[in-house]
């Protein structure tokens, strides 16, 4: 295996030593408007594609690129990978979907940690079943931006990605839209089944124990429909301007100080003047002929040219062009999921395969909408169904393929921050469901319904179900994030005219924990 | 009446880079073309330009004298694709300096202080 590796290894850093100059934008800009200008100087110089193209200063990531042979700087970064990953953010849905067992939301929020979260809730809301539910759910875009943030790919730019050695941003936003969860009954995972050896009538009995190993709760994956950004909107632009500072002040350093130094080498270099004056003749001369293939061919040999002015201290500006690609890469991955997590109008479709012990496995459809009211407060709205996967299995309880349907409305208004408590957001929800069919248990002597006790049941009875009854809930909910710690707590306390098995009215109190690992992986890297 | 303040920079020729009187005050601003830009990070003579906790869409320095690089670090709402210009604004005058790319968010040229 490992001599497997070693040959990848020296394969991949065999690979050709540059990509096509084109393949940079800064290169292929300035090579199109040369061609359109004919070389002609224009005024102002700084303004003249000729002069663009010749000053390290207004195109530092493409000149970095050309020095560093980007491809074996970045296979050559593998070794960083075990480091750190990425930061962390407030809106996102961490805990089980909402109607799932053991859920403490009313209502679904759109979107996902960026890389992986864990929720423990206790205390379901519309099933009489409690559940203790542990979520896990992570962002497809998760482990390709890792990828970037830690120097094992580069993020690509524009044409750039037909690079195979780089991770675009277009894909990455994609990928963003995109999460999976997986949720876990802790409850289950407790449960063993004890099975008599062999008949006996003593007081003692031998039996064998078989753990239950079926525990996975729910299933979900969540796609973002629909997601208007109004970039040119005067209230985008305030909260993009406010946040800059906060998401982008580290990156933006280091590209600075980073991208600086390289700047500062290449242009102190003592034949560096002689070589901008040199190539930039011969590239309005190329640039006259407006043939393509001419001025790309000047503009290689102006590189080339730049390399050997380099000569006295190569290597060490080669390590600084490594280092100010990473940083650049890092840039751009921050000044994406700045642009992603501001408020926007979101709309998310979510898919649930709910597996509750005791209970016939469901599908959960549910159309999710984000939607910013204010700066500090939101609106969310959800509306859905739950379908039998297997009515005909059941279908001496009466039920049809509809279990049931929902809607769901909730406001959330940041109440701001104090030391001790972190942020603090209050939620009021409503939620409605109408009720098709009713819910259905599973009688199992050997795997019991937790926290169920059935009394005076036919002992042929296998399956059991209740009237049905619309439900209709309200919460009051109030989220603590102790600083600095990754946790989300929500407490909240519902009142709900009933629940699918039991017809009374009831009053209940929840509470959650959520470690957001994204906030985990950012303390690595600090 | 207010007596028009004429733009102090000159472009050098065949370069990126301008000169100006030093010494003197100047202001740069940035202008959207695609999305929007701002100025998150700015060092002119080893001076921090953009305070601390801010983006900014104008930069007001003094020309230092000699030749100093100006470096920029840019953020565009359109990301890779956003585009603008730096200007000096010297209301009514106004000229382009530089144009800023979302793929090139640094930038770096001289200003010689003479």
């Amino acid at each position: 295996m490992r001599r497997l590796v070693a040959a990848l290894f020296l394969l991949l850093a065999a690979a050709p030593a540059h990509a096509q100059i084109e393949e940079c934008t800064f290169f292929k800009r300035n090579i199109d408007a040369l061609i359109a200008s004919g070389g002609a100087p224009v005024n102002p110089p700084s303004n003249d594609p000729a002069v663009i193209i010749l000053s390290p200063g207004r195109g530092a990531r493409c000149y970095a690129v050309y020095v560093a042979n980007a491809d074996r700087a970045n296979r050559l970064a593998f070794a960083d990978f075990v480091k750190k990953f990425e930061g962390s953010r407030t809106d996102e849905q961490s805990g089980t979907t909402s109607g799932t067992s053991g859920t403490t939301s009313v209502v679904s929020q759109g979107p996902a940690a960026r890389v992986l979260s864990i929720a423990a809730e206790y205390g379901a809301i519309t099933e009489a079943v409690n559940g203790q539910v542990v979520t896990v759910r992570g962002n497809l875009a998760g482990v390709p931006s890792a990828l970037v943030k830690h120097d094992i790919f580069p993020y690509c730019v524009g044409a750039e990605t037909r690079n195979d050695f780089c991770v675009g941003g277009s894909m990455l936003s994609l990928l963003r839209h995109v999460s999976i969860g997986v949720s876990f009954d802790m409850s289950r995972e407790t449960q063993t089944t004890a099975i008599a050896s062999f008949p006996t009538s003593g007081v003692a009995q031998p039996v064998t124990f078989t753990p239950n190993r079926n525990d996975i709760e729910a299933i979900s994956a969540r796609v973002e429909l629909w997601n208007r950004r109004q970039i040119t909107s005067k209230a985008f632009l305030e909260q993009w301007k406010a946040r800059i500072p906060a998401a982008m002040d580290r990156t933006a350093t280091d590209l600075l100080l980073i991208a600086g130094k390289f700047y500062d080498d290449v242009t102190s270099q003592p034949g560096y003047d002689q070589w901008h004056a040199t190539h930039l003749a011969r590239l309005r001369a190329a640039a006259m002929t407006r043939d393509r293939q001419q001025v790309i061919a000047a503009l290689n040999d102006a590189l080339r040219d730049f390399l050997a002015t380099l000569a006295t201290d190569r290597d060490a500006v080669q390590a600084e062009a490594e280092a100010a690609i990473a940083a650049y890469s890092r840039f751009f991955l921050a000044q994406d999921e700045l642009l992603d997590s501001l408020s926007t109008t979101v709309v998310t479709l979510e898919y649930a395969n709910d597996r509750p012990a005791g209970q016939p496995v469901t599908t959960d459809l549910r159309l999710i909408a984000d939607i910013p009211i204010a700066e500090r407060t939101k609106l969310v709205l959800n509306g859905g169904v739950t379908l039998y996967d297997n009515p005909k299995a059941i279908a001496s309880a009466g039920v049809a393929r509809l279990r049931d349907a929902q809607i769901a409305a909730e406001l959330d208004q940041s109440l701001g921050q104090s030391a001790i408590t972190g942020p603090l957001v209050f939620t009021l929800a409503g939620y409605f469901q109408y009720q098709h069919s009713p819910a259905v248990l599973n009688v199992d002597a050997t795997n019991p319904v937790p926290g169920v006790a059935f009394v005076g049941l036919s002992p042929n009875a296998s399956t059991v179900f209740t009237t049905t009854g619309n439900i209709v809930l309200g919460q009051a909910r109030l989220t603590f994030t102790p600083p600095s710690s990754g946790v989300k707590i929500p407490v909240s306390v519902t009142f709900a005219n009933r629940s699918e098995l039991i017809d009374k009215a009831t009053w209940r109190a929840q509470v959650g924990v959520t470690y957001d690992f994204d906030s985990l992986f950012a303390a690595f890297t600090k | 009446m207010i007596a028009a303040m004429p733009c102090k920079l000159k472009p050098i020729p065949d370069t990126s880079d301008f000169e100006g009187p030093a010494n003197e005050p100047i202001a740069l601003v940035t202008k959207d073309h695609i999305g929007s830009v701002l100025i998150a990070k700015a060092e002119y003579a080893g001076a921090q330009l953009v305070p601390t906790g801010t983006a900014v869409s104008e930069l007001s320095f003094n020309i230092a004298p000699g030749p100093k690089t100006l470096k920029l670090v840019c953020v565009f709402t359109a990301s890779t694709s956003g585009v603008g210009e730096l200007r000096e604004d010297a209301a009514p005058d106004s000229q382009f300096l530089i144009s800023l790319n979302g793929d090139e968010p640094f930038q770096a040229f001289r200003l010689v202080g003479k």
